[in-house]
């Protein structure tokens, strides 16, 4: 980090976090009910002990506690986790353009949703729990054919992975499609409904998982970030810097197995975030992985919290899909940026 | 210090190197010349451990290669290819630093790296994006960096090696680039194989010229033992005339224009 | 003064609760309930029938019949709909069925502790009929329920169905682009037997595309759409138009027909009146 730019660099990182809190408030205060300031105070009171058992009518407690604050605790992590997986693949692809998808788990996630969704077996004690399962054992699936593919004699090709990644893509995108075929009206339209995303299934059940599965990772790929700025100079100059460049990637692809087959199981397919947050962060940030690990983590928690805030809201009381939210008002942001900084020689 | 033994690499039932021995002393600046598709860059590649021969061993500092931790060696061991992948918008600072990776020394990094980019001339592009620079200048920051990567604090022995560190050079830089690792060899006793093209950059700052033809060393020695007619003529398959240089008295090569 | 305090006691103390064991097996108790939220069309039309529309106080989008329902809030599609967005309503029962979802969201509706009846979506006579009768139980309409399951049951028995029972092809249409037909165990396939035709498509089960080829093959004697299906394409002049179907005996006869589309593939309490209509439409 030089230090010319240091300060101006902190001030982004301290306006982020600012921004973070102020959304997380934002996100547990609002929403389809109109719950008044004093019942989250109340709340928040009793919780910490400060104030005795007061008066707040149960069905504020009710959505106060079970859903917006486990909701907004989700968001952040899988906002969070998303982003940093795609800047891990663009480091692993040294592309800016890769995003997880490449190396199947979106797409065979949505295999595994799609299958429970037509097909409708469900596991005897946990029916809630078979989309998330199979959505997940499809995506860490579709991911180890990949690697198979990819992997020769101990070392594998990142053009292969490519390659394999697309054909895989393609094959779980021909079962999808054959589900569909036989779906009925119903069927489609949950399928149609997943695959666009949504973090309403937040509980304080599957949140465990979700800080586990799909944010432990984030925290254990942070330190990973110099490494993998080391692989952007290319494999061999990275293996002459030191870095066992066949572990290295072999830990990116299991962390963003995880991480993404996590929260695509848990929330259903969030496009655009995964590769657009990392974009975003290197225009704020510069390239260093450092800096764009961090500010991912940060800004995909606030990009996803706000999408949500707005999917939630604007056709309250129903729910507008968040992979919609994302696309619309993300997808013009990020095109004005582009043209912006075109003349700044980062692409 | 750098020892190479019986090295031979094979890609199918193409025999790339055939019974390869070098030695490397610390101090020393090797060139390595020789026509295109000799495997120079390959043998490069095995000197420095990027890529495994068919058979033989590389020693550095009496240990194969195989058996040194990655870390470790990468503090004692640099490498300047001809080409890098990066195609993210780094700023140069950035890049130098990251020939820090294996060196855990951040309190003394923001000194070595301003140091480097001075050296080669780089100090005013410090902030400047990567992907902006010219061809010649970004060779110059990885000069930089690789020089960054050997600076230690304990000054053992250490080699570098150089893949045709000139090839998008302009005249003086091209100068200021084999004079500074020259300066790393002597003033730090860095070990250096540099391939060159330029047969009167060898002869002018290698110590010692590797010329090989074929996936062999053909011939061995200081400058104004290898560089002579007879030598070049089996080798490049050219005449040439040799003279010498009026301050240095080292060998001049160019081409023989009447015997073609 | 006191006579409005003494009313108001008698009616607390005279408060009425229903309890029904729903689809999925858990008993479901009512007290009194002023705020129902209905999440399926044949549902909220049920509440309507029962004469209880003025306690709806939120549908979900799939509700559209009758046009009072348009002028409450939408809680979303009923297989997308939010918890938070529902409980938002204030309910005091929430009335779906088990074709609404998804499931997280139903168990955090249940987690409210508001009462939430889930019934069974099946589309058969006795399902809706079931329905209705489940329905009246919760809101203290056992009678009227009663009424409208003996009407469905009556009108069905009025039925005259045709001599042969005719080929009906049902096409599931928005726009030329999409048609669907229906193969066995769908709504329409009930439909049509209960009014006396057979499916003239039994390779498949669910709404499915068909080429033109399998259409003509299958040799309809009827083309069955919805009301809005047919408008989409243009009315009988339109599908006339379709390629293969002049080929069919349907084309050739002009036998085109539509029923209103909640009518005829809701199973709400307008089945018999839906099935007497196709009747008499498939006659020859």
């Amino acid at each position: 980090m030089t230090d010319k730019r240091q300060p101006r660099t902190a001030a982004l990182f301290a306006l982020l976090g600012a921004a973070l809190v102020a959304v997380s408030a934002a996100s547990v205060l609002l929403g389809a009910m109109s719950i008044p300031f004093s019942s989250l105070l109340q709340l928040v009171g009793e919780t910490l002990g400060v104030m005795p058992e007061g008066e707040v009518p149960s069905g504020h407690r009710y959505v106060l506690v079970h859903l917006r604050l486990p909701r907004t605790i989700f968001a952040v992590l899988i906002g969070g986790a998303l982003s940093v997986s795609g800047a891990m693949m663009q480091g692993l692809f040294r592309n800016p353009l890769a995003d997880p998808g490449l190396l199947g788990v979106s797409s065979g996630a949505a295999l595994g949703a799609a299958m429970v969704i037509v097909l409708g077996f469900a596991l005897p004690v946990y029916p809630l729990l078979t989309l998330p399962l199979a959505a997940f054992i499809g995506g860490v699936l579709a991911t180890i054919v990949v690697m198979r593919l990819s992997f020769q004699g101990g070392r594998s090709n990142v053009a292969s992975m490519l390659l394999a990644g697309i054909a895989i893509n393609a094959v779980c995108g021909a079962g999808t499609g054959l589900l569909v075929y036989i779906s009925d009206d119903e069927q489609l339209r949950s399928l149609t409904f997943w695959t666009m995303g949504s973090v309403g299934g937040a509980s304080w059940d599957n949140l465990p998982y979700v800080a586990l599965l799909a944010f432990g990772p984030v925290l254990l790929a942070l330190p990973l970030a110099k490494s993998i700025n080391a692989m952007l100079l290319g494999e061999s100059e990275a293996h002459l810097l030191g870095v066992n460049v066949e572990r290295l990637k072999r830990v990116i692809i299991f962390y963003v197995c995880v991480m993404v087959g996590t929260s695509v199981s848990l929330t259903g397919m969030i496009g655009f975030v995964g590769l657009v947050v990392p974009h975003l962060c290197r225009l704020l940030f510069g390239a260093d992985n450092r800096r764009v690990f961090t500010g991912s983590l940060l800004l995909g928690a606030i990009i996803l919290l706000s999408a949500d805030l707005i999917s939630r809201t604007v056709v309250a009381p129903a729910e507008l899909p968040i992979g919609i939210v994302t696309s619309i008002v993300g997808g013009p942001f990020f095109l004005s940026l582009l043209y912006r900084s075109r003349r700044g020689g980062m692409f | 210090m750098l020892e190479a033994e019986q090295i031979t690499f094979d890609i199918g039932s193409k025999q790339i190197l055939r019974d390869v021995s070098i030695e490397i002393h610390a101090g020393e600046m090797v060139a390595l010349c020789g026509p295109n598709g000799a495997g120079k860059s390959t043998l490069l590649r095995i000197l420095s451990g990027e890529q495994k021969p068919s058979s033989g061993t590389v020693r550095f500092r009496e240990q194969p290669l195989d058996a040194w931790p990655p870390m470790q060696l990468a503090r004692c061991r640099a490498k300047l290819s001809q080409e890098s992948q990066l195609t993210f918008g780094f700023r140069v600072y950035e890049v130098i630093e990251m020939g820090r990776f294996p060196h855990d020394t951040p309190g003394r990094d923001p000194e070595i790296i301003e140091r480097c980019m001075r050296t080669v001339g780089i100090d005013a592009l410090r902030d400047r994006f990567y992907t902006s620079l010219s061809g010649g200048e970004k060779q110059r920051v990885h000069l930089a960096r690789v020089m960054a990567q050997l600076d230690t604090s304990d000054g053992g022995p250490r080699v570098l090696f150089l893949d045709e560190p000139t090839s998008a050079l302009d005249l003086l830089h091209q100068e200021v680039a084999l004079e500074q690792a020259h300066t790393l060899c002597r003033a730090e006793n860095v070990g250096s194989v540099v391939v060159l093209h330029d047969l009167n950059l060898a002869a002018a700052w290698a110590d010692r010229i590797l010329l090989m033809k074929d996936g062999e060393i053909r011939h061995r020695g200081a400058p104004a033992e290898v560089l002579c007619t007879e030598v070049l003529r089996e080798v490049y398959e050219i005449e040439v005339l040799v003279m010498r240089h009026p301050q240095t008295d080292r060998p001049i090569v160019t081409i023989d224009r009447n015997a073609r | 003064m006191l006579a409005a305090f003494t009313f108001a006691l008698l009616c607390t103390a005279q408060s009425w609760a229903g309890s029904i064991v729903d689809s999925t097996g858990a008993t479901v108790e009512s007290k009194d309930p002023q705020r129902v939220i209905t999440i399926a069309g044949n549902v909220s039309e049920t509440v309507f029938a029962l004469g209880l529309g003025d306690k709806v106080v939120a549908v979900d989008a799939s509700s559209l019949f009758p046009a009072k329902t348009q002028e409450l809030p939408k809680v979303g599609y009923y297989r997308n709909i939010n918890a938070e967005g529902v409980l938002s309503q204030s309910p005091d029962l929430i009335v779906t069925t088990d074709a609404a979802g998804p499931p997280e969201v139903l168990e955090q509706l249940r987690g409210s502790g508001i009462p939430i009846a889930v019934l069974s979506a099946a589309q058969t006579m006795e399902a809706a009929q079931k329905r209705i009768t489940q329905i009246g139980a919760l809101l203290d309409r056992t009678d009227e329920a009663k009424v409208l399951t003996d009407k469905m049951a009556s009108q069905l028995a009025a039925v005259v169905k045709p001599e042969t029972p005719p080929k009906v092809l049902f096409i599931y249409a928005r726009g030329a682009g999409t048609l669907n037909v229906a193969g066995t165990d769908t709504s329409a396939d009930a439909m049509i037997s209960l009014a006396g035709g057979t499916n003239a498509v039994t390779g498949y089960e669910g709404y499915k595309p068909m080429s033109a080829e399998a259409i003509i093959e299958a040799a309809p004697d009827f083309l069955l759409f919805t009301t809005r299906g047919l408008e989409s394409l243009g009315g009988p002049e339109g599908v006339a138009k379709l390629i293969a179907i002049e080929q069919t005996p349907a084309g050739k006869k002009q036998q085109i027909i539509a029923v209103d589309d909640l009518v005829l593939l809701g199973f709400g309490p307008r089945t018999g009146e839906g099935v007497q209509e196709l009747s008499e439409k498939l006659q020859p």
